[in-house]
């Protein structure tokens, strides 16, 4: 019968009462402690991401305040599209009289990169609660996607890391363009930090590649990428990137069997 | 109010293109062999934009240089030795800055 009754036991009695209350914060007190935790952490990773990229958020502001494009409409693309290139493009073909229509199938077409990004992303969104499945998307920068694609965590810390990454580039999206717009060209913006960029994506990219399937993946992308160059607006990332999964892909069956 | 009208709709295109796979079926389990494509998305899609900011600025202009190549090669050998992001990128910035103060 003792044994009995160890056996059906629980090995932790569940408190009651004021016992149950202090139990409950403290583990409220421990979960939001390790979001913020992911969320600086995203924060962190982001900052250098972003260096780079100033010039080139000056120069789009400089863009804006020489063109045509009121100035406070300008600034506005930078909370509606969120993204530098195609930011420019539209400014820039709005500054040469294109049409609307034109403007905005030329911003699109910059774009359209991110599209194999969504799919990249499915697995870290399918245990994402619905409300980040449709804001999430609004923040996938290359930034963000370079951070988010290789961050291995819980989904509830990959939420905060990525929320932290994206909404630190936000903010400093909206401040460097709208530097760039206000000071216009009294700020210099040849910087020669161009290499940073790819070096960083680089690092994050090659410890990461422990499958060979993803190895081969990302070396076939990189090869085809660099193959087609001449493919205007970065059309040769949407054949390498093509390439690359269906190389990996292939990879895969291969090793299966 | 043409601008506003483009900035607009162009956000509402680039959140739909950023959003399109997660929106749709991001909270289905999707067959074993689509599963299998998409863990080799992020590494092809990650190296070709790596890629595609080195040898071209987007407009035409190819980019890639000796000092460039030269980088790239040390931290993709110093990112399989070591298996680290700093390794990696430490490497790369050094050859590239040495490279290009020498030539």
């Amino acid at each position: 019968m003792k044994l009995f009754r160890e056996h059906i036991a629980p090995a932790e009695p569940k408190p009651r009462g004021e016992a149950a209350d202090l139990a409950g914060t403290a583990n409220m007190r421990r979960v939001p402690s390790e979001v913020r935790r992911s969320a600086l952490a995203g924060m962190r990773a982001m900052v250098p991401l972003l260096l780079p990229a100033i010039p080139f958020a000056l120069v789009i502001g400089v863009a804006i305040a020489e063109s045509s494009v009121p100035n406070l409409a300008g600034w506005f693309s930078s909370s509606f599209m969120f993204g530098g290139a195609s930011q420019l493009t539209a400014v820039t073909l709005l500054g040469d009289g294109a049409g609307a229509v034109a403007a905005i199938i030329g911003a699109l077409t910059v774009n359209a990169r991110h599209i194999m990004y969504s799919a990249a992303l499915v697995p870290q969104f399918r245990t994402q609660p619905r409300w980040f499945r449709r804001f999430g998307p609004y923040l996938l920068l290359d930034q963000v996607f370079a951070l988010a694609s290789t961050h291995d965590a819980p989904p509830r810390n990959w939420r905060s890391y990525y929320i932290g990454a994206g909404v630190t580039a936000w903010i400093l999206w909206q401040l460097l363009v709208g530097a760039g717009v206000l000071f216009g060209p009294s700020i210099s913006a040849d910087l020669d930090i161009d290499f940073v960029v790819p070096a960083l994506f680089l690092g994050l990219l090659v410890p990461a590649l422990v499958r060979r399937p993803a190895a081969v993946a990302a070396v076939v992308g990189a090869a085809v990428t660099a193959a087609f160059w001449q493919i205007p607006n970065r059309g040769g990332m949407l054949v390498g990137g093509i390439a690359g999964v269906l190389a990996g892909y292939l990879a895969e069956s291969w090793s299966r069997e | 109010m043409t601008a506003w009208i483009v900035f607009v709709v162009a956000g509402i295109g680039t959140y739909l293109s950023r959003g399109l796979f997660i929106l749709i079926v991001g909270h289905k389990v999707l067959p074993e062999k689509v599963e299998r494509g998409l863990r080799n998305i992020g590494p092809a899609v990650l190296a070709a934009l790596t890629a595609s900011l080195l040898t071209t600025d987007g407009l035409g202009v190819f980019l890639t240089s000796v000092p460039e190549v030269a980088a790239m090669v040390t931290g993709v050998i110093a990112g399989v030795w070591r298996r680290s992001f700093t390794a990696s990128f430490m490497a790369a910035i050094v050859v590239w800055t040495a490279l290009s103060f020498l030539l």
